[in-house]
């Protein structure tokens, strides 16, 4: 692609240092602790996968890491900086909604593309849009809005639209839980691809319920149990490199992962039940 | 009893052969029932009642005179209509999205929308240079307010997912206001439009009986004056098909613009 080059935005990944840092945190949604005492810190060019239950807060934390809300305690520093509202430096995917409905896809790019590259012309722009569309296999649906395309399009538009943000760190809630396991597979894919390309390649927290899809992509999963959500184990993921899914999935490391995580589940639930607390899921159990 | 369940099947039967003729089918029985009681039934004054034909063939013997008032009308209509719709839908948004200046302008919002504008109508006459001028004023306070109801509403409840995107896109106030909250809010400003549309017809007309030479309103109370009912009630039904088809040319518009709401 003849503009490849132009996709980098200036970010290098070969820098290592702390991206995101968590400290002391906790939110309070009404009267109710969400989160409790969450410390948490992603290097640069990390994905994060950060894996629970419903109602553990994980949604909650995503919304804090991008500043769309604010912690009651502790802080949360961005490169050394602490996170007072959103900002263009953090791109959020969330789970269906990241496209304004009366845009058509190129001009909800170019929106974006317009924040981080100020003063190009509109032919330039558009240009800019169609390559990202591209490169997340959506050729020639530039004029498409989003009510005329597929869940699964309206989700590679939207991490068209983060990549074409320049965001370094990009927050991702739950961004396939919507589609179908096709679909899913597939973003999978794409999404570790653009990872591990140079040019498009940053620091991802990825949030999701799914124990399969979090080892798939992580380099490190952060597991968080419920009432009040709190980090009950970090795993470093050992599948390094090329990963094949089919491999993956038949390895025997990946399998005890999975049971592990699974006993953890266990675990805080039977302690919460010790302690009297109610289990409550918006009508899903891992 | 298999007999009863052959003859409802009967029924659905015939009632699927009008289906989606039921409007026209309505409008008939009203025609049939126009012709039947103005011909038949023995009334003292059936001058005041006047046949199918016989107001047909006064529409068409006014209708010069009707497109002519038509114009007029719509002279004072549609300034009066666009000015609300702009005025309304601007200080809608602001008022909407921007707390204190809600906080300020809501109470007198509140006193002052409920009152029906068709009170002014008399000051507005006496106040304004001409009556043209005073009955675009009447016209725009009453379309004014429902669509800067409608706009306020609409930007005061721009869903969370779309505050959502701005922010992270990084939008600025009115990078916000322009490019989110506007269209966001547009499905509630054309419910707006569609009401202040309706108030505006029923403003125009009833400030014409008060002082017009010409229009619409106008063209119905002169021939009432003079007791030329055949040319009065064509005037109503013209007037009824002049809303219709605005009414009908803003829902297309809306139709278009809303393409996005699903």
């Amino acid at each position: 692609m003849s503009g490849t080059n132009r996709l980098t935005n200036g970010y290098d990944k070969k820098d290592s240092g702390i991206a995101l840092s968590i400290e002391h945190v906790s939110f309070s949604y009404d009267t109710a602790l969400v989160l409790k005492d969450i410390d948490l810190t992603v290097a640069e060019g990390e994905f994060v996968a950060v894996l629970g239950p419903s109602g553990c807060g994980k949604t909650s934390l995503l919304r804090l890491l991008a500043g769309l809300e604010k912690p009651g305690n502790g802080k949360i520093l961005h490169q050394g900086n602490p996170v007072s509202g959103p900002d263009i430096l953090r791109g959020v995917v969330f789970q269906d909604y990241s496209l304004f409905p009366w845009l058509n896809l190129q001009d909800n790019l170019t929106i974006a593309i317009n924040k981080a590259r100020k003063g190009l012309g509109r032919a330039e722009r558009n240009k800019i849009a169609e390559e990202y569309l591209d490169l997340v296999g959506l050729q020639g649906m530039a004029s498409k809005h989003p009510y005329e395309v597929s869940g699964g399009m309206r989700q590679r538009a939207a991490i068209a639209r983060s990549l074409a943000l320049g965001s370094p760190v990009l927050l991702m809630d739950e961004p396939f839980g919507a589609l179908d396991p096709v679909n899913r597979v597939r973003l999978q894919d794409l999404l570790l691809q653009l990872c591990r390309s140079s040019s498009t390649g940053r620091t991802i927290v990825f949030v999701t319920h799914d124990v399969e899809e979090a080892l798939y992509l992580g380099d490190r999963v952060i597991v968080l149990g419920t009432t009040p959500g709190r980090v009950i184990a970090e795993i470093n993921v050992p599948f390094e490199g090329q990963r094949s899914r089919y491999d993956l999935f038949q390895s025997k490391e990946f399998r005890k992962l999975e049971e592990e995580i699974s006993a953890l589940y266990h675990e805080d639930i039977e302690r919460q039940l010790e302690a009297g607390s109610v289990v409550f899921g918006e009508g899903e159990l891992i | 009893m298999n007999e009863a369940q052959h003859n409802t099947a009967a029924h659905k039967k015939a009632f699927k052969a009008f289906k989606g003729f039921e409007g026209v089918l309505l409008f008939l029985a009203l025609a049939i029932c126009w012709q039947l009681t103005s011909t038949m039934l023995p009334l003292r004054n059936a001058a005041l009642y006047p046949t199918p034909a016989v107001t047909f063939k006064a529409l068409k013997d006014s209708l010069p005179e009707l497109l002519k008032g038509t114009w007029s009308s719509f002279l004072i209509l549609v300034p009066g209509y666009l000015l609300a719709v702009i005025l309304g839908a601007l200080w809608g948004i602001v008022v909407g999205s921007v707390k204190w200046i809600h906080r300020a302008f809501d109470p007198f919002a509140k006193v002052a929308a409920p009152i029906p504008p068709t009170v002014y109508i008399p000051y507005a006459i006496a106040l304004m240079p001409t009556f043209r001028v005073s009955a675009i004023l009447v016209v725009f306070i009453g379309a004014f307010w429902p669509v800067f109801v409608n706009a306020a509403a609409g930007a005061a409840s721009v869903p969370l997912r779309y505050r959502d995107n701005a922010g992270i896109l990084g939008f600025g106030r009115f990078e916000y206001m322009r490019r989110v909250v506007f269209p966001a809010s547009l499905p509630n400003i054309f419910s707006g439009m569609a009401v202040g549309l309706a108030l505006a017809f029923i403003l125009l007309t009833v400030a014409e009986l008060f002082g017009a030479n010409q229009g619409l309103g106008r063209f119905v109370q002169y021939y009432a004056d003079y007791a030329d009912y055949p040319r009065m009630v064509a005037g109503i039904l013209y007037t009824g098909m002049v809303t219709f088809v605005s009414m009908a040319l803003l829902d297309f518009i809306k139709r278009r613009v809303l393409f996005w709401v699903r």
